[in-house]
């Protein structure tokens, strides 16, 4: 067969785990003249080949047989940021899924083909994704310069032709001027794309954009009539019950994510979500059958984590169920041996001793939990370790793992749900959460005023230890962060010290890392330039 | 449609998609592989038609290319019917529309099929923009629609087996059509015969 690409050069990953599947589709991309084909059947060996190797294409059927899917296998990889920007993900789909994937809008593969395809078809499909690629690698490599200006004037560029790409370029150019902050302009996006037709990522853009410049109630009117007219559209529903938890209306916000899994069940981050919502509400039956059914549904999927079990030993254990809370940490400590998971595990142990009246059990439990390294954790371990230190009666440990959390994670809202659930179940009222949150906020103010004024007075060294010190702790706090990389950065103008650019170009990094169109970043590299230093 | 059904279907459809495979590596089976092709798109047809009856399908729309849409089908069904001609005409097509292209793309792959089927030599496809409307032609130059197949399709009465087909394939083409709605105007199917020295099935899918 003819092609216009020439794609012996590319990397493909085939995922599926019927065999004829696989040999049949090797058989066609062969004959297109794809020469670098790996085939795989299961999660797990995508795993290790996604790990080793760089992809240009990933076709991965939806059912893999046992009960983990491509598109929560997507979802995982995204999440995780295991997929390259330039990889093409394409989902292979019965029709009886097609609906559910593309509904899934949190999470959109790049492409979708529903059975029965052709090679031809797969190939104008690929050429397709390949020409949308070229036409907007100038946006992407703006964002991979961590330029969020220049996202926007590349945007404008490509906006000037009112080519095809218009619309989805809308779309980014919309999400640009959020992420630095020029929330009028996103909508005066949103509702010029809204003109042109009542699509349902605009809608929710809006809604965004409408909360973030705090006009709740429009904000909540817009996401309500999206739920009414797309109740398909589930990061709607996730996006309605922030908003409601933010509000302190925790039951709403259950309901929600409740409508929100029966239209989109096997969302793994929503089901651990909705389980931890459930627990809040002292819906501990409910918070057990989700999180049970989730663990069995997934049972040798690498999807799963000891988080999992923590939340649902927590829900046993609230049921006076310690016996089985015991039984499925056991069976939890036979499949996660990293340190994190260890310390979750021995956690939650801790609770379910405690909780059985033992209280010598609970105590070597929660100590060896503690003597991991327990500096920098991600949130669900950091959360198990609070439960355990509130129920052992630590609660300056509990508090100071919670705030670990919140410091380390300012703009998340979920992970505040999260912190709230872990405080109402240890018996705390909604005031001493209230103060535990404006504290974790307002020692980050704090930390960042006082190594400011130390910087204006001079004293680089002294401030640069404070903010650095923060931003060791607290390495997802950007603002910690960035500030931290620009009083280097500042410092290195004056000393041209070696050690300290190092440094700097660390944090720098970082920065880029999780967030390419940072604020600051232009600040920091304007510092860098004066001192001549960097490429 | 019970579980037990839905799983046989899929596995035919399954393994009708693995021959098809098989027989592209093989090369030189167009016509084999378009029938096929067809078998397998009528138990798709079936499969969503029962979803539309229960009330649980779904359309996502979004923007998207008419024109890549055409392309692919254009360079599709030449390659399936390398003994029809098919023209396509893209001049008047907008660059971007919108509505949910795996559902269009069925309904025009059924249109298609159907107008190389019954086309003596000659197929046309085109899109293009008619006020506030996108509308996709499938032209051909067979004997057309006879009478009593307009007559049905204008009096609604459809999935009925008519000497053309079962029909089907129409039937959920109006419904994916009808289910796109903009301002309170809702696609639809148009049929005709072509008027003139012309001849031939006139298949019109509009989008609002």
């Amino acid at each position: 067969m003819a092609t216009l690409t020439n794609v012996s050069n590319k990397k493909v990953l085939i995922i599926d785990d019927m065999p004829e599947m696989r040999s049949q589709l090797q058989m066609s991309l062969t004959s297109l003249g794809f020469e670098k084909l790996h085939l795989v059947s299961s999660i797990k060996d995508a795993m290790d080949r996604i790990a080793t190797t760089q992809y240009d294409v990933i076709l991965c059927d939806y059912n893999l047989g046992g009960n983990t899917n491509g598109q929560q296998f997507l979802e995982y990889l995204r999440t995780h940021n295991k997929l390259e920007r330039n990889c093409v993900f394409i989902i292979i789909t019965a029709e009886n899924s097609y609906e559910s994937v593309v509904a899934a809008a949190e999470c959109l593969p790049d492409d979708y083909l529903l059975k029965p395809f052709t090679a031809g078809q797969f190939l104008a499909r690929f050429e397709r994704l390949l020409e949308r690629q070229e036409v907007l690698r100038p946006i992407d490599q703006a964002h991979d310069n961590k330029n969020g200006h220049k996202v926007i004037a590349e945007c404008n560029k490509i906006l000037a032709l009112k080519n095809k790409y218009f619309v989805d370029v809308c779309k980014i150019k919309a999400a640009a001027l959020m992420r630095i902050e020029h929330t009028d302009e996103a909508v005066e996006l949103y509702n010029e794309v809204l003109q042109l037709r009542d699509l349902p990522w605009a809608q929710l853009g809006l809604a965004r954009a409408q909360a973030k410049l705090g006009n709740m109630q429009a904000s909540e009117e817009i996401s309500q009539k999206l739920m009414q007219t797309n109740p398909q559209f589930v990061a709607n529903f996730d996006f309605a019950s922030e908003i409601l938890m933010q509000d302190n209306k925790p039951e709403q916000a259950l309901q929600v994510l409740k409508d929100a899994a029966a239209s989109s069940p096997g969302n793994m981050s929503r089901t651990r979500h909705l389980t931890a919502l459930a627990m809040t509400n002292g819906e501990y039956a409910m918070a057990e059958e989700l999180m049970a059914e989730t663990i069995k549904k997934h049972k040798h999927s690498p999807l799963r984590e000891a988080a999992d079990y923590a939340l649902l030993s927590r829900a046993l254990i609230e049921q006076g169920k310690t016996k089985e809370a015991l039984a499925s940490l056991k069976e939890a400590a036979t499949q996660f041996d990293d340190s994190e998971s260890k310390v979750v595990i021995a956690a939650s142990n801790s609770i379910a001793h405690f909780k059985a009246g033992d209280l010598k059990e609970a105590e070597a439990a929660l100590n060896q939990a503690l003597a991991e390294d327990t500096r920098v954790l991600p949130p669900s371990v950091a959360a198990s370790l609070a439960e355990a230190c509130f129920t052992s009666g630590k609660d300056e440990a509990a508090n100071t793992f919670l705030k670990q959390i919140l410091q380390n994670n300012p703009d998340d809202l979920r992970l505040q749900g999260r912190v709230k659930m872990v405080c109402s179940m240890a018996g705390k009222d909604t005031d001493e959460v209230a103060t535990l949150i404006q504290d974790s906020a307002k020692e980050i103010i704090k930390i960042n005023n006082d190594g400011v004024r130390k910087a204006q007075a001079g004293e680089y060294k002294e401030a640069i230890k404070l903010i650095v010190d923060a931003a060791e702790r607290l390495p997802n706090n950007l603002n910690i962060v960035s500030n931290a990389a620009l009083i280097l950065a500042v410092s290195v103008a004056n000393s041209a010290d070696k050690d300290e650019l190092v440094q700097c170009l660390n944090y720098r990094q970082k920065i880029i890392d999780k967030d390419p169109v940072h604020p600051k970043l232009a600040q920091i590299d304007a510092m860098l330039k004066k001192a001549k230093l960097t490429s | 449609m019970n579980e037990l059904e839905l799983a046989v279907i899929h596995d035919a459809k399954n393994s009708l998609g693995e021959v098809v495979f098989r027989l592209e590596a093989r090369g030189g089976c167009a016509a084999e592989i378009v029938s096929l092709i067809h078998a397998s798109n009528s138990l798709t047809n079936l499969l969503i038609w029962h979803r539309q009856q229960d009330g649980a399908m779904r359309i996502s729309i979004d923007s998207t290319s008419p024109t890549d849409l055409l392309h692919e089908l254009v360079t599709e069904f030449r390659q399936f019917f390398p003994n029809i001609t098919i023209e396509s005409n893209i001049s008047q097509a907008p660059m971007f529309w919108f509505y949910d292209e795996a559902y269009i793309r069925l309904a025009l792959v059924n249109a298609l099929h159907n107008a190389c089927h019954h086309a003596k030599m000659m197929v046309q496809l085109s899109v293009r923009q008619v006020d506030s409307k996108l509308v996709f032609t499938v032209q051909d130059d067979g004997a057309g629609y006879d009478d009593v197949m307009l007559e049905r399709f204008s009096q609604k009465q459809l999935g009925e087996v008519s000497r053309r087909g079962t029909g089907i394939g129409l039937a959920l083409a109006s419904s994916i059509a009808n289910m796109h709605i903009n301002k309170g105007v809702k696609g639809q199917v148009m049929l005709s015969n072509a008027g003139g020295n012309a001849h031939g099935a006139v298949f019109e899918l509009a989008l609002p």
